[in-house]
């Protein structure tokens, strides 16, 4: 099923271009004996999400663009992964998608590559 | 095994003693909660108050006081965020918080949207006794007097500053005065250094804590329960590096403690006018008349007021006098309806508390001290106090000595245990067990005279600052230990004698 944000569904995703990292949001330092000590603020481990669009068309990058827009102010959004799980996300620290603009073929068709992360709240 | 850190801070913006809490815009906080040991501030006059900065997001400008749409606009325009009480608190593995500091706000400093980073507003906080440092007071001047009569101890005096501060009672936690204070006043002088200097001169800390309670700590108060119990152990699995350091600011072999006995004198003139005063007709003019010593009692005020031609018009003339320790607040009302009125002579009589730093008590190794030898192949190193008020007769002199000398004829180690695993249930004067066999070849006990916090990044750490435990307390070190009433016994033989403590 295709993934939506925010209701906003989205495009389809590049073949292997979608990851789901589980993490602790934790900081971890090492103490003189060598040991570990990991401090979190939530016992819960949480998820980030990346997602990574191939070739698309500028349609379809409005559609993206417009998920975006429900949490590019820092706001959080409902995101239902292409599982169906959903999870309350905001976007990432480095979740902006930098779009990769590809001539397609001769004249004014291009096609979009980029990636968004999002983080689970 | 991974801990959950949590971390809370509330304000009081509108100062009606509802706390409202800015957890979720909170970007960082760090403090530090510290005191002076004691023998270092008998002779710095001073103690700390604590400092905490708060960090918080700035969203759609909250704590702007330029922005009118800000949610808190109403209370932080025109610097009334200044002094807001506000509180930190953070928890371990549990939904149990600790207050980790407690005071008042200073003025924001607001940083707006730029391309290194989100707005922000950062509050630099001080602990509750800012409040109490800037405040000016006067006692009156019967309370010198009836003080005296009393004998009241470096507690009560204490304790009455507070009450005059205006701090409630449940703010404030005492030990027992170990000495009698003779004589205490206060001139047009900050509450809060003027405690310092009484605590000070007992050997005492003062202090306001992370709960926002103030504390006075008399000399033995590390002799009592929980001092006398190891809080924590600190090994190398705890901190991230560890520091152990002589320090010989610290290292004296001979003490001596300058103090200012005082007596009250018979009558005697206690203030007049360097000139005539004039008051125009039909005036009302207030003047302040500062005396060289404080006064113990007040005889008379007595005054004679002329026309610019010579007449006699005292009797137009009221001159209202407010009496305080060290001076006097005179109204001089001219009810004459044309003449202008010189008054003079203007003079108030009284007994004087007459004295100052003209005797001294001296302790040294040789005499009184058990470490001689140590100096007699490096050299004497000698320590004069001198310059506290508080310090009033021989035998608190001679105390004072003692206690110092013990501390400071040994070498003494400091610590400083750095990036600690943040526990907010630590506090100055706990008692810590420090174990690192690549420092130490055993354990050692050391009181935390300093923690330095931070909470950020998420992660909530603390840099200790510890006092070695060693021979702070001879009598302990020695095994006899220290008199308690109901307990010990007198006599050399008996063998539950015990060591009077100073």
């Amino acid at each position: 099923m295709a993934a939506t944000l925010g209701g906003t569904t989205l495009p389809d995703i590049q073949q292997e271009g979608y990851t789901e990292e589980v993490f602790f949001k934790e900081s971890v330092r090492r103490m003189a004996s060598g040991a570990l000590v990991r401090d979190q603020v939530s016992a819960s481990a949480k998820r980030r999400f990346t997602l990574t669009w191939a070739h698309i068309t500028s349609t379809q990058l409005n559609t993206v663009m417009t998920a975006l827009g429900h949490v590019d102010d820092g706001a959080s959004a409902t995101y239902v992964s292409p599982q169906g799980t959903s999870y309350t996300v905001v976007l990432a620290e480095d979740g902006v998608p930098t779009w990769n603009v590809r001539t397609i073929k001769a004249g004014s068709e291009y096609r979009y590559t980029g990636t968004m992360k999002l983080e689970e709240v | 095994m991974a801990r959950v850190i949590g971390c809370k801070v509330w304000f009081d913006w509108d100062f009606n003693g509802s706390f409202t809490e800015e957890t979720t815009n909170l970007v960082s906080a760090s403090g530090s909660l510290s005191f002076a040991p004691a023998e270092e501030s008998i002779s710095a006059s001073s103690g700390i108050v604590d400092a905490c900065d708060v960090e918080l997001r700035n969203t759609a400008g909250r704590y702007s006081p330029l922005n009118s749409a800000g949610a808190l606009y109403a209370d932080v325009q025109s610097g009334k965020a200044y002094h807001v009480p506000m509180y930190v608190e953070a928890t371990i593995n549990g939904s149990t918080y600790y207050r980790i500091f407690t005071g008042v706000a200073k003025i924001p400093e607001e940083t707006g949207k730029s391309v290194e980073g989100i707005p922000t507003v950062r509050f630099t906080c001080r602990s509750k006794d800012e409040l109490i440092l800037q405040k000016r007071y006067s006692t009156g001047q019967q309370y010198t007097k009836e003080r005296n009569d009393s004998g009241f101890s470096e507690a009560q005096i204490i304790n009455a500053w507070l009450t005059a501060a205006g701090v409630t009672s449940g703010d404030v936690t005492l030990d027992d005065g170990l000495l009698t204070i003779p004589w205490s006043w206060m001139d047009d002088e900050s509450f809060l250094e003027d405690i310092w200097n009484i605590a000070a001169a007992t050997c005492g800390r003062f202090y306001c804590d992370a709960d926002g309670e103030f504390r006075y700590e008399n000399a033995a108060h590390w002799l009592n329960a929980p001092h006398l119990t190891s809080q924590q152990t600190y090994t190398r699995d705890d901190y991230q590096r560890l520091t152990a350091r002589y320090k010989d600011d610290e290292l004296y072999d001979s003490i001596s403690v300058e103090y200012s006995s005082r007596m009250a004198e018979g009558v005697a003139l206690l203030w007049e006018p360097d000139e005539p005063i004039q008051i125009p007709a039909n005036t009302v003019k207030t003047i302040w008349g500062n005396f060289s010593y404080p006064a113990y009692t007040i005889a008379a005020l007595t005054y004679k007021a002329h026309s610019n031609g010579g007449a006699d018009i005292t009797s137009s003339v009221t001159v209202t006098a407010t009496y305080y320790a060290q001076r006097a607040k005179l109204v001089i009302d001219n009810n004459h309806a044309t003449l202008a009125a010189t008054v003079f002579p203007l003079q108030i009589t009284g007994r004087p508390l007459v004295g100052g730093p003209t005797s001294e008590e001296s302790r040294n190794s040789t005499d009184h001290g058990t470490n001689s030898a140590f100096f007699a192949t490096r050299g004497s190193r000698n320590r004069r106090i001198s310059g506290n008020v508080y310090i009033q007769t021989r035998s608190q002199a001679a105390m004072i000595a003692q206690f110092l000398l013990d501390r400071h004829e040994t070498p003494r180690i400091f610590y400083t245990l750095s990036g600690c695993p943040g526990n907010p249930q630590r506090r100055p004067g706990d008692l810590i067990t420090i174990n690192d066999n690549s420092v130490m070849s055993s354990s050692r006990t050391a009181y935390i005279t300093a923690i330095n916090w931070y909470y950020g990044g998420m992660s909530y750490t603390q840099d200790i600052d510890a006092m070695d435990a060693a021979t702070l307390f001879p009598a302990n070190s020695g095994g006899v230990g220290y008199f308690v009433i109901g307990t010990n016994k007198l006599g050399t033989a008996d063998s539950l004698r015990a060591a009077v403590f100073y």
